[in-house]
């Protein structure tokens, strides 16, 4: 192939791409949206949170599998979990892009964020996103209770200076079966 | 004879654009576009008198404006990328990072290493040109496709905007590369044809994309109240952060 018509056709899918992008949403992805927030609502809540600890806690998988020797059962729990822990991370995702897509109401006598404002606003966006990108990394590729998110604890976020004590909920093995 | 049509309706269109945007007061919200434009035309009158007056001028005259207006295409796409992501605070600046970084890169390992190249200029000229416009096809391609991620609203002028140039970007692309291949004997009458046809098929896409002025928001009223939360923004964003952190460090 010649590059000249390499080029020829690079530039003929860039049109048609652009062209598809560039097409407006239709209604059915608006009520996709609505219904996308209905599922996504109090995802950061307690309880939200609390279920994604006990998607991601290992206790009772180590608990069917060691104590109660059903080694089977416990792959078809872990299997389970991941898929439900990928959806749960899918739907963290949309509930981002949610409050990110969220236009800043200028007309009210808020004043627009500042250029080094928006630069650090959007450090957060894509810092939270390379993270999640990991965490769906690490749960598609190794399950659900592999250790190998970093720890973090030298980041300070905003909005997180109060010491978080108390966990979101206690995963607790008994009450998961 | 063709060429010259073609040359009379991108002017024409160009000023149509121009007036529209100035009777409806919106020349502010685009200030590079416009800036550009104006070059645009101002160049094309004073490139035909150059013709008509020292043909002998003409050559140097073309590459130098031709190459303002390629180097200044990418401070429109920076424009352009704000326009996108502007109403959303939390990636205002996400167009910006797009074009720069992508610029940056392609400029570091596609566009400036063939310059050292030894081999004719005219080949040279050709080969900068093709792959200046494929870089600005792949920075509009990446900007639309973190705009669809995000599923934020382009609105029609904006829209228009991009696929004008895009289609300016990809003709200019494949003419560039066939003229490179073919040479001037083969391909010349066609790339000097094509050219100024897609320059007319961009300003005829910018003329229909911005004949109204349409804001993609009208803040007061679009916005649902139950959406305004009273929380600032970076706090809720760096809750979103710490809550994951801490779900995935235990």
């Amino acid at each position: 192939m010649s590059p000249a018509f390499l080029y020829s056709i690079i530039g003929l899918l860039i049109i048609v791409v652009v062209a598809l992008l560039s097409r407006p949403r239709h209604e059915g992805a608006a009520s996709e949206d609505k219904i996308s927030q209905e599922h996504v609502a109090g995802l950061w809540e307690g309880l939200g949170l609390s279920l994604a600890e006990r998607i991601l806690d290992p206790t009772d998988y180590y608990w069917l599998r060691d104590e109660l020797g059903f080694p089977s059962l416990a792959e078809s729990l872990r299997h389970k979990r991941q898929h439900l822990a990928l959806k749960w991370l899918k739907a963290v995702r949309s509930s981002f892009n949610e409050m990110v897509r969220t236009p800043e109401p200028i007309s009210q006598g808020r004043t627009p964020s500042g250029t080094e404002g928006s630069w650090q606003l959007l450090r957060l966006t894509l810092r939270f996103h390379l993270f999640l990108s990991y965490a769906f990394f690490v749960v598609r590729f190794f399950g659900p209770y592999h250790r190998l998110i970093p720890s973090l604890r030298w980041t300070q976020w905003p909005g997180s200076a109060q010491p978080q004590s108390e966990p979101y909920g206690a995963p607790n093995a008994k009450h998961s079966l | 004879m063709l060429v010259d049509a073609a040359l009379f309706v991108q002017f024409v269109f160009g000023f149509t654009i121009l007036v529209r945007m100035i009777q409806q007061g919106c020349v502010s919200r685009f200030p590079f576009f416009h800036s550009y434009l104006v070059y645009f035309l101002a160049t094309g009158v004073v490139d035909v008198c150059v013709f008509a007056w020292a043909p002998q001028q003409y050559p140097t005259f073309f590459w130098i404006k031709f190459f303002t207006l390629v180097i200044a295409e990418f401070a429109l796409l920076l424009e352009i990328g704000d326009h996108i992501f502007r109403p959303y605070a939390a990636i205002r600046k996400l167009g910006r990072l797009i074009t720069a970084g992508i610029t940056f890169l392609f400029s570091i390992v596609y566009i400036l290493p063939p310059l050292i190249e030894a081999r004719p200029t005219s080949i040279a000229i050709l080969d900068l040109v093709k792959r200046s416009a494929l870089t600005k096809g792949v920075i509009i391609v990446a900007l639309l496709g973190m705009a669809r991620f995000y599923r934020v609203r382009l609105g029609r002028n904006v829209a228009g905007l991009v696929l004008g140039f895009a289609a300016y970007m990809a003709i200019n692309t494949a003419n560039f590369a066939l003229a490179e291949s073919y040479g001037r004997e083969l391909y010349g009458p066609i790339f000097s044809t094509v050219g100024p046809l897609s320059q007319t098929l961009c300003v005829l896409i910018w003329t229909m994309a911005l004949w109204r002025f349409e804001p993609v928001f009208q803040p007061a009223r679009e916005i649902a109240t139950d959406r305004v939360v009273s929380e600032p923004l970076p706090d809720r964003l760096g809750k979103f952060n710490t809550a994951l952190t801490r779900l995935f460090r235990k």
